[in-house]
């Protein structure tokens, strides 16, 4: 019998449809945590300062908003006229001599060539541009916290001593995986 | 034309006495319809109750973030969730107990979504949210398809409508044609189990998406675009109703939605640049447009009378009501304006109600002659 006619024989009878059902979904979810474990375990680390989006309502349910000094990009990045309609977007930061990071270049690809000191991160832009600046989205913007526990985070991050740690693999995905508060982490992810 | 079995007991009392039916006739009568009680009856309605209500707890779960237990320790919780649901499905359709199987599928698809959400708060993702329930859509729509579902169909047509909805959230400038194929594959899974209330579901999944596309195509012309695709819909299936229903019982749902669809263009192209004001162009002439507005609702009933169709006919009466008021309130020019509309309007009908009355009564004459 050959593999095909197996796997139909399979899927008719009733059982053998749930199973793969079943494995399908598992499987879907499995990638998902996968993907993550990879980022966080091979990706570069880099230590991003965090604005409170809004001091009067920093916490919607039970996750912090975060906003980044990089989520704003300065029109004077955009090198690459085709990026006014794009849904999707690559994004340089360099650190400076000062350990912080700023956005160099905004491009619709992923650049070729990039400095030691440059990241590049995979961005959705959220508007089109404003004046002189165009927002970004990383899918780093949310930091969730168990029920009822996000009282010092919310002091921390108005007092703009907090800082995302984030991983970054080498397509530009980020993910975080922790918080610092003045160079210490004080909120660690573990992988599991 | 659909009746109630109240009512159709009733009628068949009825009947009965008049000694239309026998007396033995009326019995198996009786007996074929307590055969059709069987099915999907309340226990079935109460366990996809109890199954939506076991979805939600594994979110709320999720939306608590229970630190206390590891993450591993709650993602093999969710993972066991949804084996657990499946394992449950097999050994309830092995019992021929489908009802309860059905909804033991429609648990695994909510925990399936749960866990969705807890991978996505686990690692602070925040990446695209219309992903995750275009993700969650998909796993629905494996189940419906795969297990010949009709919950989980349905299921996975509310969350291809979510997703849609929330990716024109995002960015209206564009329509949202990944819609189409999701929708067809799942209207695909409808037509295999003819499922009678996923096709319903499907047709207000189709014409919400629409609506929100013709609006998003251009505000302006978008309108004539919905007035078009409405009336396309409703004169296919008048007039090729037979020619469809051979295939699916589906011309009924096409009229009715296609009189929505074409009723909210008209009634936009109307009133829509009087609330607005200029930025939908001149305003129209409400002579012309309410006239045909009328004239198109006057032609519904007329197909819902024809086609015994009860629903066709509330439904027309219901978009009359609303766009008689709606004209009232808008004023026709002037109020003598709208005056006049109204009265030539009334004499039309009345004579159109005349014409209809000799019809029927040349069709009982020349009954009567050739009997």
């Amino acid at each position: 019998m050959s593999t095909v006619t197996q796997v139909w024989s399979m899927l008719k009878s009733r059982g053998g449809a749930l199973a793969v059902v079943a494995a399908l979904q598992l499987g879907a979810l499995g990638t998902m945590v996968a993907d993550r474990v990879r980022i966080v375990k091979t990706g570069r680390e880099i230590v991003l300062p965090i604005v409170p989006v809004d001091p009067r309502d920093l916490f919607k349910g039970d996750y912090v908003r975060l906003g980044y000094p990089i989520s704003t990009i300065p029109a004077t990045a955009r090198k690459d006229g085709a990026l006014d309609g794009a849904k999707e977007a690559y994004v340089t930061i360099e650190q400076g001599t000062d350990q912080t990071w700023s956005v160099v270049q905004i491009d619709k690809t992923y650049p070729k060539a990039t400095a030691a000191n440059q990241v590049v991160l995979h961005a959705r832009p959220t508007w089109g541009w404003r004046n002189d600046f165009r927002n970004v989205r990383y899918g780093i913007e949310r930091y969730y916290v168990p029920e009822g526990k996000g009282g010092d985070l919310e002091k921390l991050a108005r007092e703009k001593k907090l800082a995302a740690i984030v991983a970054v693999d080498t397509r530009g995905n980020a993910v975080i995986t922790g918080l610092s508060s003045e160079g210490k982490r004080v909120y660690d992810e573990p992988l599991l | 034309m659909f009746i109630t079995r109240a009512r159709f007991r009733s009628d068949l009392a009825r009947w009965r006495k008049a000694g239309w039916v026998t007396e033995a006739g009326a019995a198996e009568i009786e007996r074929e319809l307590a055969k059709g009680d069987g099915g999907f009856g309340l226990y079935g309605a109460l366990a996809v109750l109890g199954a939506v209500m076991l979805g939600l707890a594994g979110m709320s779960f999720v939306a608590a973030h229970w630190d206390t237990m590891s993450k591993l320790g709650r993602l093999l919780m969710l993972g066991g969730g949804i084996v657990a649901s499946y394992s449950a499905a097999y050994v309830l359709f092995e019992r021929k107990l489908d009802a309860f199987a059905h909804a033991a599928v429609l648990a695994g698809i909510g925990l399936f979504g749960g866990s969705i959400m807890l991978i996505a708060q686990m690692y602070h993702m925040d990446g695209n949210p219309p992903d995750a329930v275009w993700l969650w859509a998909c796993g629905a729509l494996a189940a419906g398809l795969l297990l010949r579902s009709n919950p989980a169909l349905g299921a996975s047509v509310a969350l291809i409508a979510v997703w849609s909805v929330m990716t024109v959230q995002q960015d209206d400038r564009v329509i949202h044609w990944g819609f189409l194929p999701m929708w067809a594959i799942a209207a695909g899974g409808v037509a295999t189990t003819r499922w009678r209330h996923g096709m319903h579901l499907l047709a207000i999944a189709l014409s919400g998406w629409l609506i929100m596309s013709c609006l998003q195509f251009d505000k302006q012309s978008g309108r004539y675009v919905l007035v078009a695709i409405g009336l396309a819909l409703a004169v296919a299936a008048v007039a090729g109703g037979e020619i469809i229903d051979r295939w699916r019982q589906i011309s009924p749902t096409m009229l009715s939605h296609g009189m929505v669809l074409a009723f909210i263009g008209l009634f936009m192209v109307q009133f829509w640049a009087r609330t607005l004001g200029t930025a939908l162009g001149a305003k129209p002439n409400l002579w012309v447009w309410g006239s045909l507005t009328i004239a198109l609702l006057i032609a519904a009933m007329v197909a819902g009378w024809r086609l015994e169709n009860r629903r066709i006919l509330w439904l027309a009466y219901a978009e009359f009501s609303i766009e008689i008021f709606s004209l009232y309130v808008a004023t026709v020019g002037s109020m003598l304006g709208t005056s006049a509309f109204f009265f030539v309007m009334g004499v039309l009908v009345i004579a159109l109600a005349s014409v209809a009355y000799r019809m029927r009564t040349e069709v009982g004459i020349a009954q009567e002659a050739t009997s």
